[in-house]
């Protein structure tokens, strides 16, 4: 049995490295370097692995040009079969992101699964996938962090919620937001990119479509940043501790007893 | 462990080397990447772009976060042997997993074969890149000149039954040369190759005898250095072919070693018992030609294994000093260990400034020969051939160099298997042995300085003019040096080989001292931080040459290398 | 008279704490507040959010309601929204909240914002605020234009405030879309045992502690230490703990005098729930581990040799 996946991959800023204040004198965050969003990247890895197993195909979409890390492009060397892209030049809010999308993939068709991460970095969380399902009229689970089973019509995962997990059962095609925690050589840890296809992709093109095209008269905003203020943040003087050294260990558990 | 995403990326030097230093464009019109109708890439910047975006991406993210992290578990867990049967540990099992499936076996494989069909210099950074993750793994990414000894030398049956699968990863290889007798001297090998129906000169081929030290002797395709001619015909090198041998029940893994170190890598001992062979090239040229041609390569991925090894070991040493506090203040402020870090780090520059110089003459060479330009071909190869062997030396014996002082930056640290440089230690030890050891590099090697061949080397920095004031002065004390090394060459060459046997070591040394000097000056000239290493390089380089031309000069014989009471 | 809607969390121990965070929340903010539950036997949660400031509780009860599930749910949700028209509704930033409150905003084409930690009043509108970039900026939002605009809050948004009560109960006649909708096969949640955030000592383990059997040497450390053990997400699906000890985003917060890190690389998604511990210490063989950032005491080396030695040290 084959499966038609279509996976919504992110461009995020990359907070790791984010040291000092994190705002400039303009009050606007000072510029960080971006990164794939991480969970959508396991949600990547998931639909390839779906792919691998059981047939079918992987489409993959994005809203927006593509920043420091074409997205889009990381997800076809990978071996994603499809990508398109929903070009805007206005910085949307998540609702009007999740209209376009929702758009984008009535138009791409028949589908069984829409993957995507729960989005940790930016605090988007869960948001898109809500908003996408909803408009989809899609059955919609969140916080997965693995498939199960998966046989035509429906879908088994298992959920993260507080105090432990949960398996649901729903039917196709559904929403699943995906946040996976690894270990060490996990199964569900992506792939990287594969040599032989990024040669031969490198300038493949990329349909693209506006919100015009996808019939779309323009959504409207409706959440709109309206400041950014610095957290103080906790100064913390490290002390190192010598692994080695009994000596060092002994004071340790003398300071903090 | 000091850990990173992208082993390309965070190495500012190599990034250096890779996007100013090594001359793509020359390397690319050789080999036709570019600049024709059929060319793979419409432009040296798109070539260019190409090959750098790989070695970020996938090879630097998957040294990283794949195979470093396993690099530990792979050394304690070492390979086994069960019935006969070489097992893989999971980690292993796992880097070679990762490597297959992002399509990074078939690099320099030409792209009819379903290879990549990149450069030899782009080879070498990919391997620099796997073994500063896992020095071990190199031996299995390394194998790649298997498979272009195959594609040179075999016939086209032989090449399309075995190189798509050897592109895709399928299937891994092994190059079977010595014996128990015939380590570095392999004319002395004895393994034998009957024909079984002699009226069929063509294939059938049985071979007979035990190979030991195989690297990954339990790999799918085996290229084998048998005796197919009669001893009392033809004697030693002449009467040995190469063949290829697939796995199969009458190859016998007999054993395989406990190691000092490269426990990832299992070497193993293999006994063909009548196993069928088929003949690769023509009879009689086994060693001369082909096991020359494979062990260049091997040769030059040593070297990057070793460039590879250094870089860890700088990294390691590097992190710990500005870590570790004693009397008050980070070890690294301290000056004898500001020294030790100094000369690791030149030392891993220096390593690395010679590894691309020669792997670009080896791809300029290569390409000379597939446009059929004999001027260029004999040019970039006396430069190869030269070249080849002494960066194989120069940088497996620093490796040796950079690993131990390591060790020592961590002082009783470091001589626990806690940190990594313990293990890093171990894994350099056999760089300067395997592929042949550092006295046969250097006695490659002096021959051909003896033959004048590194003056063409030279040229290009013969008559040039520094604008820069400082880098002219430098120039000026590189140029002063150079009678020097002529004079202990020619020395070399009026005393008789068993003198010239005796001082090659010293006089390698001063050439290596002199044309490393050039390359980093060079590299002085594109980037400011770079004048400091050639300070330093020179301050060291210059003294040496000036006591190796001493010692050359001198009057030392064999004799007093013999130092047993008479 | 503007009206707000707080739905209500509730499990067999009754509406969750958060639930009546927010109600609280929603009883500062002025205006009429009505509770919402969903569910089967709502009788006891009633009574509960009654007495917790809620002006009036819409109850809808319906056999296929007793197993939370977004879609289900949300549909009522979104009707219950069109019929009584809120200019805001509350949920809780939990596995259900952040699950309900986006989808209801897609299928209703409202606003929506999860994680919030405070709602103030801005004229007509609201000003929504959330912690965001690993805790070290604090971004307010703005709703624009018209329609309800649904926000899930964090824990710590306002104090549980029991009121008077004395509201009335308007039980809806509404049912879930029809459809397929998928159903819960089943829950595996472990009973509450601990109480991680009011322990004073706690060993946390993460992914690196790499085996069921390393996490003993973690409970020995702990108990010498009169403390409790806690996990990131990572050490909770390897199956080496319980899921009641895991400390993080979709975990407990907690705000021991001493939190000791084993093993943890530091995820932010970790790091927000041991944001208020006093004293940090991490143990990671990785110098360049995040966990090191907020650490006073740095111990680069393998945990299943520092920590024997912690615990022989501690006698």
């Amino acid at each position: 049995m084959s499966y038609h996946i279509i996976v919504v991959v992110r461009e995020v800023w990359d907070t790791r490295d984010l040291v000092g204040e994190p705002l400039g004198l303009d009050g606007v965050l000072k510029p960080l370097p971006r990164r794939f969003d991480p969970e959508d990247l396991n949600s990547l890895e998931q639909a390839l692995q779906i792919k691998d197993r059981e047939g079918g195909s992987v489409t993959v979409l994005s809203v927006g040009q593509p920043g420091e890390v074409d997205v889009l492009r990381e997800c076809l060397y990978r071996g994603a079969d499809e990508a398109f892209r929903v070009t805007t030049d206005e910085d949307l809010d998540t609702g009007a992101r999740a209209a376009l999308l929702a758009a984008a993939i009535r138009r791409i068709g028949a589908h069984d699964l829409v993957l995507l991460g729960v989005s940790v970095p930016e605090g988007e969380n869960s948001l898109l996938a809500g908003e996408l399902a909803g408009r989809l009229g899609h059955a919609q689970l969140t916080y997965v962090d693995s498939l199960t089973e998966l046989v035509p019509g429906q879908v088994t995962c298992r959920r993260e919620i507080e105090m432990g997990s949960e398996f649901v059962r729903l039917p196709l095609p559904a929403v699943l937001a995906l946040g996976v925690y690894l270990l060490k050589d996990d199964p569900r840890t992506p792939r990287a990119a594969k040599a032989m296809l990024k040669l031969k992709l490198k300038k493949a093109p990329i349909p693209e479509w506006s919100a015009a095209e996808l019939g779309l008269a323009g959504e409207p905003r409706r959440m709109r940043l309206a400041g950014l203020t610095a957290l103080p943040q906790r100064n913390v003087e490290t002390h190192d501790v010598d692994a080695g050294s009994e000596a060092a260990l002994a004071a340790l558990l003398r300071d903090i007893r | 462990m000091v850990t990173s995403e992208n082993f390309y990326q965070d190495n500012p030097d190599l990034r250096f080397v890779m996007e100013q230093m090594v001359d793509w464009a020359a390397i690319f019109a050789m080999r036709g990447d570019t600049g024709h109708a059929e060319a793979p890439f419409d432009s040296v910047e798109e070539a260019r772009e190409a090959n750098l975006d790989m070695l970020s991406d996938p090879i630097g993210t998957i040294a990283a976060q794949r195979i470093a992290p396993r690099a530990e578990d792979v050394d304690r867990l070492g390979c086994r042997l069960e019935n006969g049967q070489v097992i893989f540990s999971e980690p292993l099992q796992r880097n070679l997993d990762d490597l297959r499936e992002a399509q990074l076996t078939g690099l320099t494989m030409d792209p009819a074969y379903g290879g990549i069909g990149f450069s030899k210099t782009f080879y070498s950074a990919a391997v620099e890149l796997v073994s500063r993750a896992d020095a071990s793994l190199m031996n299995f990414f390394g194998l790649q000149g298997i498979a272009d000894t195959i594609q040179q030398f075999a016939s086209d049956e032989i090449k399309n039954e075995i190189l798509p699968d050897m592109a895709s990863g399928l299937l891994s290889g092994a190059m079977v040369l010595t014996e128990a007798d015939a380590g570095s001297d392999l004319s002395a090998v004895r393994t034998r190759s009957l024909l079984e129906a002699e009226e069929n000169p063509d294939g059938d081929w049985t071979l007979t005898g035990s190979k030991r030290f195989i690297t990954n002797g339990c790999g799918d395709v085996l290229l084998v250095l048998a005796r197919s001619e009669d001893p009392a015909k033809y004697g030693g090198g002449r009467g040995l072919s190469f063949f290829l041998v697939t796995r199969g029940e009458r190859v016998q893994i007999r054993r395989i070693e406990e190691k000092l170190g490269i426990h990832g890598s299992p070497t193993c001992e293999i006994y063909f018992d009548k196993a069928p062979a088929r003949l690769i090239g023509r009879r009689g040229h086994g060693l001369t030609r082909y096991t020359a041609w494979l062990m260049a390569a091997a040769r030059l991925g040593v070297a990057a294994q070793s460039v590879g090894i250094s870089e860890a070991a700088l990294r390691e040493a590097e992190a710990y000093a500005n870590d570790r506090e004693q009397f008050g203040k980070k070890i690294a402020e301290l000056p004898a260990v500001a020294v030790m870090l100094a000369e690791m780090r030149v030392a891993t520059e220096a390593s690395r400034a010679l590894l691309y110089a020669t792997s670009t003459f080896v791809d300029l060479q290569e390409g000379a020969e597939k446009l059929g330009l004999n001027v260029e071909e004999k040019k970039y190869g006396r430069a190869a051939d030269l070249l080849t062997p002494m960066v194989k030396y120069y940088t497996s014996e620093l490796c040796n160099m950079v690993t131990s002082t390591a060790i020592q930056v961590h002082g009783g640290n470091g001589f626990m298997k806690d940190y990594p440089v313990e293990r890093l230690f171990r894994d350099a030890r056999i760089t300067n042995i395997y592929e042949g050891t550092s006295q046969i590099q250097v006695d490659w090697a002096v021959v051909r300085l003896v033959r004048g061949e590194l003056t063409a080397i030279l040229e290009p920095y013969a008559g040039r003019v520094w604008e820069d004031i400082e880098l002219a002065e430098l120039a000026e004390r590189l140029h002063d040096s150079r009678p020097l090394l002529d004079q202990a060459t020619a020395c070399l060459k009026q005393r008789g080989p068993e003198y010239r046997d005796l001082m090659a070591r010293r006089v390698v040394d001063m050439a290596l001292d002199h044309y490393v000097g050039w390359l980093l000056l060079a590299q002085a000239e594109k980037w400011r931080y770079k004048r400091k290493v050639v300070r330093r390089f020179l301050a060291d380089a210059l003294p040496r040459l000036r006591m190796n031309h001493e010692i050359v000069m001198g009057d030392r014989t064999l004799d007093l290398e013999r130092l047993v009471e008479a | 008279m503007t009206r707000i809607l707080v739905f209500l969390e509730h499990d067999e121990n009754g509406v969750t704490d958060l639930s009546l965070q927010a109600l609280a929340l929603a009883g500062s903010l002025g205006g009429e507040v009505e509770a919402l539950l969903v569910g089967q036997s709502l009788a006891a949660a009633v009574e509960v959010a009654l007495a917790h400031g809620a002006a009036q509780v819409l109850t809808v009860e319906h056999a296929t309601l007793a197993n939370y599930l977004a879609g289900p749910v949300s549909s009522v949700v979104a009707a219950v929204v069109t019929e009584r028209d809120p200019v805001l509704v509350l949920f809780q930033a939990s596995t259900v909240g952040n699950d309900l409150a986006p989808l209801t905003a897609g299928r209703l084409e409202a606003a929506c914002l999860v994680d919030c930690d405070g709602v103030e009043r801005a004229g007509n509108s609201w000003r929504l605020l959330r912690t965001e970039f690993d805790a070290r900026v604090r971004a307010a939002y703005q709703p624009e234009g018209t329609g309800p605009v649904l926000v899930t809050l964090k824990d710590g948004v306002a104090e549980v405030r029991a009121t008077a009560g004395g509201g009335d109960v308007i039980p809806l006649d509404l049912s879930p879309a029809g459809g397929a909708t998928g159903e819960v096969l089943r829950r595996e949640v472990v009973k509450k045992t601990v109480n991680l955030k009011d322990a004073r000592v706690i060993v946390g383990g993460g992914a690196g502690v790499g085996s069921r059997e390393n996490f003993a040497l973690l409970e020995r450390l702990a108990e010498k230490l009169g403390g409790e053990i806690g996990a990131t997400r990572a050490s909770v699906d390897a199956g080496w703990v319980s899921a009641e000890r895991q400390i993080g985003q979709t975990g407990v917060t907690v705000k021991p005098d001493l939190y000791i890190a084993c093993g943890i690389s530091g995820a932010v998604q970790h790091l927000v729930g041991i944001r208020d511990a006093r004293t940090v210490v991490g143990i990671n063989s990785d110098p360049s581990a995040p966990i090191f950032r907020v650490s006073h005491y740095r111990i680069v080396g393998d945990l299943t040799s520092v920590v024997p030695k912690l615990i022989e040290l501690l006698g």
